[in-house]
């Protein structure tokens, strides 16, 4: 676990560093620049360079070193990974010496940094669904209709892996199409649907053939169809009846929960009737009902005046006819008296997150009146140019041109940085006020960037924080699709794992919304919770549905390593996993992820949970036997076991089947603890933990993996904020840096000096 | 029930209720009066399942012909013995492009993205995703243009959604076995109703002719605007920006296609009964798998596609199958260590898994297509997947079924029999061996070393 560097606090490290920062090329210098060559360069030079990792040029000339040589060399030595323990080690102050001017020259570099350059982006279906929102004021539901993106760093919005199935943009089209229509609906009879013979399906006794349905007892003849919206539609069907008995053929037209009108139908084969009404229909996949309500037979009777049925030779459906208004957002864009080029300029600005030109706009104007056709109607001219906009390249990449080749970075414009800004902060585009500063200009400074970050996370829209960021940083996304064993877990089930999710998610977006130090995540003795969730973790005085926020005191482990979520998305189904929980807290909360076991590692054996096996915590123990394991285990395994009086499930425990849980651990730089209070406590002081977070959310900013050189921006971020930073210092730091302001031209991310952080 | 012929165009503008199952039993038994002497097109499908198999319960003790007593088989095999003389087991074919080669650990993910590419996936999380052209596709690109898709991806499970998959490998690789570039998996449909939408239901059902032929038509000029601005975007960019715009014109393209065809397409090919809108995704596992196989079959029949994919679940996949009562999840199992009760959970998966594919010959044999031919006599079937022992991740000796086809396939010639081949022998020699027999003249496919006879 490699706490930050330490400051220089010693007169001849100093000294060490003053020459390192002058950049002169020159030797790391004495004593650092000798105490590596001593203790390190052995292993790490010359013939073998364990590790990959050569150490050399780092004595011999500092400014020629990798960055991840220098950075994988300051972390280990702080840590006391290296060197080996069987090998001669420095005194504390040359490790502290070495480490401080291995950082000095890292910062160095920092200046030199470049800011590189996401590819180009597709929306995410998030994104997607929220821009729609904010375009047009049309809720689109996008988790059936687009398929799951993919996920790369560890988010679902990276450029290089958002790629586009050829599918998917037929999907997009699809939705565009029921956007439009719900964005502008048409007063016209915009749907049409028919069907005769054997088109018609049937409900109930009869039978279908080429002439059409015949009921013959209590049933319907129907037609299935999908109505574009809610509304009063017009509904005709042709029948005729096998008349008996006292009265008419009697039918109800119906949908399928109600009969919506009634009719006689006195006509008999030679000479069917038509009849028309009007009904109010739902939206979505409908089967409209021609209902047969009088069944009659009668043996007694004459031949001709026996058997009563109801056939029914074709049923249409034409609408909506009811008058329903635009959106508001839509009407706004169109302006009072629409006119097609005003309305089309209005929308490009806001859909392509800038002003278009003239010509740009000319050119959809053409393509809308074709696509149209010649007699369009308003209504359908706008929901052409609506439907155009939202498959349109420029609406659905995110498009930065790039600086010119061979020259230096550039500054993002600020209709650039607005979306930039929205998409980060609220997953979203700019809302009008954004594109508003952006036109006039405010972006152009830091103090303006901050402002505009400022009211988006006051937005309740920033919400997306914390059920997009927080959600993937910490891996509860899908634990409400965990399957804990319900024999040994009964009453665990989708809907609380839900609240689960839902507990983390509101309780992120407190911090961020009250402006909470980060440290919360850990020490917060508050959390949100429902009557399910509170007497899962055996907390009272907590009822009904809704999460709300309560303060347990000392009836729980504080932060997040007290959150079902967390605890059950670190968990197998059967049991807990303290190396997924050290692995989880390593990986979350200090950016520290254990590299992969070796290849041709056994996996230990499960344990089960009767008397007479060894303990989850002796079966471990042999991670530390075994020096293939120990150097990443020791850690894993002593934070994970500390979690063990949280069972997979999250509640408290302090037996895991007969064996009373021990929860001691320490940590290979000495810290010791004592179950999960003291480990969050050891946490919440690492200052590890603020770097992390400033990682992961430079990541999900971008929305790119981060270069090398990028880590020397989380260090200067990190090492510039409080030492309690608030969520939202954590941001102005993000969105102030050169990372998220400027673009690097095309042939950087190609350049020799490029250095991918993995 | 009368059974009545339906045109195409009916069943594309009539469907609806939303009943998930019933017409399931019904919908395979049609037959055809086999009116056109035109031979059947040729057919082949890849099913796929996760986490390799516990071999004492797969491999026969000796190659030879494979009993027709259940109970004689490998456990994990019983399902597919009613239809041993449409099927061969071989063993002894391997991915070595699965492996390590220097990577380390991730052979989950490595098994997915070779799997039907042959190639050795590169290791990133983020950037530059990077694997070869699966054998589904080059087929399906080589074919494109006969039918409404040039080819169907299908699965269970939805991509992965949270976090890194395995051991630094995107999610992408563990998630599709279908690769359309090697930069561009194709995503695979999980949901029955989204799927069902998309191989009939060209517009809202109920849809007049009218009114479909204007929003074709409309359709049309978008996407030509659209391509016009993409062209003209493309020309501005770099590199790898460049290749998220050429996806973007091969979807403005795939869309036009099907439109075209959608447009030729007139009454006159008949389905029988036809079926409705599936709901969703039905709750138990079982009955989600085999909706999905109905639609296979469906496509099939319909002549929608003639290459299809099928993913019972991703690589790497750790969901327990609570309906058969295995609770563990089915990664943790397959690392059984030798453990009775494990081993014994592991078998039931890849029982359960088995079982599908035999639902799916089954629904194939019964099916007939327009020619009147049973389904299962123009479709070539691979079952399998790139990692053998589950316990160990090794990546040869994998357990592969070649099912289907008529005598007159080579591929079928063993039918009914278990072949050892020699040990390492490329699974692409499989592939080049099926891409011949969809016509498809390829000299080599990822580490193929020569077309795989069967005998």
């Amino acid at each position: 676990m490699p706490p930050v560097q330490r400051r220089p606090s010693n007169h001849a490290w100093a000294v060490a560093i003053a020459v390192a920062i002058a950049g002169t090329g020159t030797a790391l210098g004495d004593p650092p620049g000798a105490t590596i060559d001593t203790y390190c360069v052995d292993c790490h030079g010359g013939h073998s360079k364990k590790a990959g990792l050569d150490l050399r040029p780092l004595v011999d000339n500092p400014s020629s070193a990798t960055l991840r040589s220098l950075r994988l060399a300051r972390d280990r030595i702080v840590s006391g990974e290296m060197p080996p323990e069987d090998e001669a080690q420095p005194s504390e102050a040359e490790r502290k010496a070495m480490a401080s001017a291995i950082s000095a020259e890292l910062r160095r570099r920092e200046p030199a940094v470049r800011a590189g350059r996401p590819t180009v982006r597709r929306l995410n279906r998030v994104e997607y669904r929220n821009s729609v929102h904010e375009l047009l004021g049309v809720d689109v539901e996008v988790r059936s209709a687009l398929p799951a993106d993919d996920v790369g760093e560890g988010f679902d919005h990276i450029g290089d892996v958002l790629s586009m199935a050829p599918t998917l943009l037929e999907k997009y089209l699809d939705v565009a199409e029921r956007a439009a229509l719900r964005a502008w609906p048409d007063t016209g009879a915009a749907f049409e649907a028919s069907a005769s013979g054997t088109e018609l399906k049937l409900r109930g006794g009869g039978q279908v053939n080429q002439a059409g349905a015949n009921v013959w007892s209590a049933g319907a003849a129907y037609i299935e169809c999908e109505l574009p919206r809610d509304g009063l539609y017009r509904v005709t069907f042709r029948a005729f009846g096998d008349q008996a008995g006292e009265e008419p053929v009697k039918v109800a037209v119906r949908d399928e929960r109600l009969r919506l009108a009634h009719f006689d139908i006195p006509e008999r084969r030679r000479e069917p009737g038509t009849r028309t009404t009007s009904v109010t229909l739902t939206g979505g996949v409908q089967r409209i009902g021609i209902e047969f309500l009088n069944d009659y037979y009668d043996e007694s009777r004459p031949q001709g005046d026996r058997d009563r049925n109801l056939h029914v030779l074709s049923i249409g459906v034409i609408g909506p006819i009811d008058h329903v208004e635009p959106t508001a957002v839509v009407r706004a864009l169109a302006g009072d008296a629409p006119s097609l080029p005003e309305f089309v300029r209005a929308l490009l600005g806001r859909a392509f997150r800038r002003p278009p030109d003239e010509k740009a706009v000319l050119e959809f104007v053409a393509r809308v009146v074709s696509a149209a056709g010649p007699q369009a109607t308003w209504p359908q001219q706008a929901r052409a140019a609506i439907t155009s906009v939202l498959v349109d390249p420029r609406f659905l990449f995110h498009i930065e041109a790039d600086a010119p080749v061979g020259g230096g970075d550039r500054d993002l414009d600020g209709h650039e940085l607005a979306a930039r800004l929205a998409s980060f902060l609220w997953r979203s585009m700019p809302d009008g006020d954004l594109a508003l500063e952006a036109q006039r200009g405010s972006l152009a400074t830091v103090e303006g960037v901050w402002q505009a970050a400022d009211r988006l996370l006051d937005d309740p829209r920033s919400i997306a924080i914390a059920e997009q960021f927080a959600q993937q940083w910490l891996f509860i996304r899908s634990v409400d699709e965990r399957q804990p064993d319900p024999t040994l877990f009964p009453g665990v089930d989708g809907r609380l794992l839900a609240d689960m999710r839902a507990e983390t998610t509101l309780f992120v977006d407190a911090l961020l919304r009250e402006d909470r130090p980060v440290t919360e995540l850990l020490t917060a003795d508050w959390t949100f919770l429902n009557g399910r969730l509170a007497d899962h973790y055996g907390i009272g005085g907590v009822d009904g549905d809704w999460l709300r926020r309560v303060r347990f005191g000392q009836a729980r482990v504080r932060g997040l390593l007290g959150h079902g979520s967390v605890l059950v998305a670190t968990s197998n189904p059967t049991r807990t996993s303290p190396v997924k929980r050290g692995k989880w807290v390593l990986e979350a909360m200090l950016d520290a992820a254990p590299p992969p076991p070796p290849p041709g590692v056994p996996l230990l054996p499960e344990v089960a949970h009767d008397a007479g096996r060894p303990s989850v915590r002796a079966m471990l123990e042999r991670h530390r036997a075994d020096p293939a394991c120990a150097g990443c285990h020791r850690q894993m395994d002593a934070i994970g076991l500390a979690l063990e009086p949280l069972d997979a499930v999250g509640r408290w425990r302090t037996h895991d089947g007969e064996t009373p849980i021990e929860t001691v651990g320490d940590l290979p730089d000495g810290r010791r603890f004592d179950g999960p209070h003291e480990l969050a406590a050891i946490l919440a002081r690492d200052p590890a933990l603020i770097r992390s977070l400033v990682r992961h959310l430079l990541v999900y900013a971008l929305g790119r993996p981060l270069r090398e050189e990028d880590q020397l921006v989380v260090d200067r971020i990190t090492r510039e904020l409080d030492e309690k930073p608030t969520f939202r210092q954590v941001v102005r730091g993000i969105v102030a840096s050169d990372q998220f302001r400027r673009r690097s031209p095309a042939d950087e991310s190609a350049s020799a000096s490029a250095e991918t952080h993995r | 029930m009368t059974r009545f012929q339906m045109s195409r165009r009916t069943a594309i503008r009539g469907l609806g209720c939303m009943i998930a199952l019933p017409w399931l039993e019904a919908m395979g038994k049609a037959s055809f009066g086999a009116t056109a002497a035109a031979p059947s097109p040729k057919r082949t499908a890849f099913v796929f399942f996760p986490n390799g198999v516990h071999r004492p319960a797969w491999f026969p003790g000796a190659a030879g012909a494979l009993s027709e007593v259940a109970t004689e088989l490998p456990a994990t095999l019983a399902p597919l013995a009613a239809h041993r003389s449409r099927l061969t087991l071989i063993s002894g074919l391997a991915h070595v492009n699965a492996e390590a080669l220097g990577d380390g650990p991730g052979d989950h993910a490595r098994s997915a993205a070779c799997f039907l590419t042959g190639a050795h996936p590169k290791k990133t999380s983020g950037s530059d995703i990077t694997n070869g052209v699966s054998i589904d596709q080059l087929i399906a690109q080589r074919l494109a243009g006969r039918t409404r898709f040039d080819s169907l991806e299908l699965g269970l499970e939805p991509g992965m959604t949270a976090g890194n998959c395995d051991s630094g490998y995107s999610c992408a690789y563990s998630a599709n076995i279908s690769w359309r570039t090697p930069h561009t998996p194709m995503a695979k449909e999980h949901d029955p109703r989204v799927l069902f939408e998309r191989l009939f239901a060209v517009g809202p059902a109920g849809e007049s002719d009218a009114a479909r032929a204007r929003r074709l038509a409309a359709r049309k000029s978008i996407l030509d605007g659209a391509r016009e601005q993409a062209k003209a975007l493309r020309e501005s960019l770099g590199g790898s920006d460049r290749r998220k715009l050429d996806e973007y014109l091969d979807g403005v393209r795939s869309i036009e296609r099907r439109i075209e065809v959608a447009e030729r397409s007139d009454a006159g090919e008949a389905i029988a009964d036809m079926p409705s809108r599936p709901a969703g995704v039905p709750a138990a596992w079982a009955d989600h798998a085999r909706l999905m196989a109905d639609l296979l079959v469906l496509a099939f029949r319909t002549d929608a596609t003639r290459v299809a994919t099928f993913m019972l679940a991703n690589e790497g996949s750790n969901r327990p199958y609570p309906d058969i009562g295995v609770r563990a999840g089915h990664h943790d199992v397959s690392h059984h260590a030798r453990d009775e009760s494990k081993i014994s959970d592991y078998a039931r998966i890849n029982l359960l898994h088995a079982e599908q594919f035999a639902y799916l010959m089954d629904r194939l044999a019964e099916t007939h297509d327009e020619q009147g031919t049973p389904l299962l006599d123009s479709t070539l079937l691979v079952y399998g997947g790139a990692i053998g022992d589950g316990d160990r991740h090794d990546h040869r000796d994998l357990p592969i079924v070649v099912a289907g086809g008529t005598k007159e396939d080579s591929l079928a010639a063993a039918h009914g029999r278990y072949v050892a081949t020699d040990g390492d022998r490329p699974l692409c020699d499989l592939f080049l061996s099926i891409a011949q027999r969809m016509d498809v003249s390829l000299d080599r496919f990822g580490d193929s070393r020569g077309a795989l006879r069967l005998a």
